[in-house]
């Protein structure tokens, strides 16, 4: 496995943008992940990981259109990046390794 | 949806948000939290949104989201820092002329303030050296006449001394008597003998007044023949050997033992002019006592216990003279403290007036700060005319988004840069002046390289100085319109014009009235110089009659001293005749209103004194030995004591007198003579009255043959003093010299009057001198197209002088009544003056003129002589 060890969060965050793929902007990405989770999420925590991840290079992010709405301040989409991309697949399966290497009555007991 | 004001976010978290957010972020995360607000306030109502949004900004506030706390904009603000500096030595460099123009004056300036500052600051910590300088205080005496006169004095009974130390000791930690003038004697070593200055003063002075002993005893005059010596006399004294215990012979009679060495007083001190401090009781010993109550001959001084109030002292003390002594008049006793001997001792009718010291220091200060402004005028106007060279540079800034506040603080560096540097110069200028400035200060000042006052004062006033110069250029070059400028048809020098002219006309005024002031100080000490004094003063030698030897040899003096045929007379006189000192009230005479009472000169003189000193008998006779009777009968009084006593005809007229020390006590006027003038030759001539003695007196004359040369009639009455009274040392004055000696002081204050004035004028031509060559750079295509069309160079020389020399006009018809009324008061001072003069205002005019000229025509000439074609072939 790679150094790279994704937060929950940072994980759920990134999936999120996959999700929303060219819509994905700070306000967009809280009303998915609330949608779908039902958890709140501040945007203090949110734009802190989204700036974390871009750092570290696993999202990109661009300007789009100025627009009347929001005081006229431009949105920021972020993407996920082939880096990005492949460290999700990455935590995905050793997650899917995790889960097949669970013993059967184990699996049931805590059914 | 439209935000109106209802539905706008908190402007205050709005604007922490906005505040804190790093910059890259700002846009997006803002766009965000306006969009969530938006939408909350459709759900949730206004309210609770506003509270939302809040607690969102307040929850960005994180780690990842904020500025770094290093700004990027103060890296920004150092970089242009940088860049000011670097154009502002281009600058510099590139104009070299002017660049210098700028420092040498801005250095000269500020030599000459820090110069003044030194001085002022050395006059201002007088005595401050000793630590008990808050509490220290000098007796004074203050006389109230019968007329309703008030003098101040400092000369009292010694008993008075003595009962202020037994009475109030529990106002007073220590009382103090010292004679109240330095004593002159003779002081006998191995080395030689050596006529100095020194106190006498009772044992407590040398803490008062603290001594820093080098060897020995602070308590060193306890016993009667004991001495205290400074550093410098005792190495003069005994070179290598140890002083202390040593015996050093007063006057060729009294042996007194070295008890201790003191740290040479500072030369701001009262008691500077003391080389050594001896006994009082010394002094006193086999004539007086310090118990005497009518002769008043001692300073007292004394320290005051801590926290003691010196008025409820004054209250306490104040009739402690008078209820002991009579007299006419009042005296009352009052304390003047230390801090107040130096520049606030000099009264009026008994009322503190300010002190010539005190004005002196004011004076120079007002000349620091002219010559000072002179050197900023400088920099203003070159920089105000000289603007058209960087308009295109300003144009360009202005135009690539230069904001004024830019363009200022660039022009600022600049003028601040100048100013440093002008200062490094100043310092350099003063450290080569300091010891020639000392000298005709009459101080001792050096530089204090070592303070840190002195260098956080220094560069401070330099900052100040170069705001001060650069803030008028600065913004006046800021506000040009950069499309005018970069149109290239301006005439931005003209702009600038009226503002420069005032300038230059401040700057003469201060220049002519710097000289009138030279000239007339300089007339007025010429004009006391050549006073008639009521007699002779070349060829004459003074000698005092120290040593008890030199008493009772009078006729073989005059025997021995005829046969040289180097002396043409001798006399002799119970003071000298280069002071006023011996004075006395209690004269009366017919006539006389009972409540006057005048004080006179009284000198004792013998019958050849008139002779000798070759004084002018205006009425009546000089003494003579054919009346036996003029002995301690006969009086001779001068024309200003004719004058007072309101005689007619005064030869004939009896007078008495209520004291019975100089014969008499009953007189007889025999003759008047002129005035003599013995003590400030600047003031009125004192009354004086002159009584015939056959004793030997203290003070020798001799005139010299002016047919022989004055060194070989030296040496043959050195010689004749050599046979008569072999172990006394010869010791002579010139009585030329000592009245020279007189003007001392003016002579300080007109060279330094000098000096600035020389400085002041060099600073305003150096200004005038850049001003008219750039006038004449922008004038050129001007003059070249008047010299094609004929113009000859002396009508082109007339056109461009004009104009300057109508500024020095103007400025010599303000300077002219402003120096006449300045001098005028000046002059008030001295009884004996000169007029102001009509011609000195025009010598002072005429040169200010002529310097002008010779400034600015070296430029104009030059220019009217150069091949029109050059100038204008290009383009």
């Amino acid at each position: 496995m790679g150094k790279y060890h994704l937060g929950e969060f940072e994980e759920i965050v990134l999936l999120t943008v996959a999700i929303l793929k060219n819509e994905a902007y700070g306000v967009a990405i809280i009303d998915e992940m609330e949608s779908r989770l039902k958890r709140s999420v501040s945007i203090g925590a949110l734009q802190t990981v989204l700036r974390r991840l871009e750092k570290k290079g696993f999202l990109t992010s661009e300007f789009g259109e100025a627009t009347k709405v929001r005081g006229g301040k431009r949105k920021r989409f972020f993407s996920i990046t082939a880096y990005g991309k492949k460290v999700l697949t990455e935590t995905k399966e050793q997650r899917l390794g995790l889960w097949n290497a669970i013993p059967e009555f184990t699996f049931s007991l805590l059914k | 949806m439209n935000i109106d004001n209802n539905v706008s976010p908190p402007k205050w978290s709005l604007r922490f948000f906005r505040w804190y957010c790093h910059a890259d972020f700002v846009e997006d995360i803002e766009g965000d939290l306006l969009e969530r607000f938006e939408k909350r306030t459709n759900e949730n109502g206004i309210r609770s949104a506003k509270m939302q949004f809040s607690l969102d900004v307040i929850r960005l506030f994180r780690p990842g989201l904020i500025k770094p706390i290093t700004q990027i904009q103060q890296l920004n603000q150092l970089t242009m820092y940088q860049h000011n500096l670097k154009i502002g030595l281009r600058v510099l460099l590139k104009n070299k002329s002017y660049s210098l123009i700028n420092i040498s004056g801005l250095a000269i300036g500020m030599a000459v303030a820090l110069l003044i500052g030194l001085y002022v600051q050395d006059e201002l910590s007088f005595n401050k050296y000793n630590e008990n300088y808050n509490r220290i205080a000098q007796v004074l005496v203050e006389h109230h006449t019968l007329s309703e006169e008030v003098h101040i004095g400092t000369s009292l009974p010694p008993a008075v001394g003595s009962l202020l130390k037994d009475t109030y000791g529990s106002q007073f930690d220590q009382v103090v008597m010292v004679r109240s003038r330095p004593e002159e004697r003779i002081l006998r070593t191995s080395q030689g003998d050596f006529a100095v200055n020194g106190y006498f003063m009772q044992p407590d002075g040398s803490d008062m007044f603290a001594l820093k002993m080098i060897a020995g005893s602070l308590n060193g005059l306890k016993d009667i023949n004991s001495i205290l010596l400074s550093e410098k006399l005792a190495e003069k004294l005994f070179h290598e050997v140890d002083p202390i215990n040593q015996i050093v012979k007063m006057n060729g009679k009294t042996e007194l033992i070295v008890t201790g060495v003191y740290e040479d007083l500072p030369r701001n001190s009262t008691f500077h002019d003391a080389s050594f401090f001896a006994p009082l009781d010394l002094y006193v010993s086999g004539w007086t006592s310090l118990d005497v109550w009518d002769n008043f001959f001692i300073s007292v001084y004394a320290k005051l216990k801590k926290g003691a109030n010196v008025e409820s002292v004054n209250s306490l003390i104040k009739n402690e003279l008078q209820s002991h002594i009579d007299g006419s008049g009042k005296r009352f006793l009052r304390l003047n403290e230390m801090s107040k001997w130096h520049l606030y001792s000099e009264f009026e009718n008994g009322k503190s007036v300010m002190s010539e010291r005190l004005k002196y220091i004011w004076l120079f200060l007002l000349i620091a700060v002219f010559v000072l402004s002179l050197a900023i005028i400088n920099f203003i106007n070159l920089n105000t005319a000289r603007s058209e060279r960087r308009s295109k540079e300003i144009g360009v800034r202005k135009s690539i988004g230069s904001l004024k506040r830019q363009l200022v603080s660039q022009f600022l560096t600049e003028s601040i840069l100048i100013s440093f540097i002008g200062f490094v110069f100043a310092l350099a200028l003063i450290v080569i002046t300091i010891p020639w400035f000392s000298s005709i200060s009459g101080k001792e000042i050096i530089l204090p390289f070592g303070s840190i006052w002195f260098w956080i004062i220094g560069l401070g006033t330099t900052v100040i100085i170069g705001l001060m110069a650069g803030s008028y250029p600065a913004f006046y070059l800021a506000s040009f319109n950069p499309i005018k400028h970069l149109s290239g048809s301006t005439q931005t020098g003209k702009k600038g014009a009226l503002p420069r002219k005032v300038l230059v006309v401040f700057q003469f005024t201060i220049s002519i009235v710097l000289i009138i002031g030279t000239l007339v100080v300089f007339k007025q000490i010429q004009h006391v110089k050549n006073r008639p004094l009521g007699f002779n003063r070349s060829n004459l030698l003074m000698i005092p009659k120290r040593v008890g030897e030199l008493y009772g040899k009078y006729d073989v003096f005059q025997n021995e001293l005829n046969r040289t045929g180097a002396v043409l007379e001798i006399g002799e006189a119970s003071y000298p005749l280069s002071n006023n000192l011996g004075n006395n009230d209690g004269f009366s005479w017919e006539g006389k209103d009972p409540s006057f009472d005048p004080s006179f000169n009284t000198i004792l003189v013998n019958y050849d004194y008139g002779k000798v000193i070759d004084w002018e008998i205006l009425e009546g006779r000089d003494f003579t030995r054919d009346i036996t009777s003029d002995v301690s009968n006969a009086i001779i009084i001068t024309q200003s004591a004719k004058e007072i006593m309101g005689l007619k005809d005064p030869v004939g007229t009896e007078v008495h007198f209520s004291r019975g020390y100089l014969g008499g006590p009953d007189f007889t006027i025999v003759g008047v003579v002129n005035d003599l003038i013995k003590g400030d030759p600047f003031q009125k001539p004192k009354p004086a009255f002159l009584f015939l003695s056959d004793n030997s007196l203290p003070w020798m004359f001799i005139r010299l043959n002016p047919e022989m040369n004055i060194a070989e009639a030296i040496t043959k009455v050195e010689n004749v003093f050599k046979k008569v009274t072999p172990s006394v040392p010869f010791d002579y004055k010139f009585m030329d010299q000592e009245y020279e000696a007189k003007f001392k002081s003016e002579e300080q204050i007109g060279k330094l009057v000098t000096v600035f004035a020389v400085l002041a004028i060099f600073i305003s031509c150096l200004g005038l001198f850049g001003l008219a060559s750039y006038l004449v750079k922008t004038r050129m295509k001007e003059i070249s197209i008047r010299k094609v069309l004929g113009a000859s160079v002396n009508s082109l020389w007339r056109l461009l002088t004009g104009e300057f020399i109508i500024l020095v006009i103007i400025a010599c018809v303000i300077a002219t009544p402003l120096a006449n009324y300045l001098l005028d008061s000046w002059l008030q001072h001295y009884d004996y003056r000169i007029e102001i003069g009509w011609w000195i205002f025009a010598i002072a005019a005429l040169s200010a003129l002529a310097i002008t000229v010779f400034t600015i025509s070296h430029q104009i000439i030059k220019a009217a002589f150069v091949n029109p074609v050059k100038n204008l072939k290009s383009e």
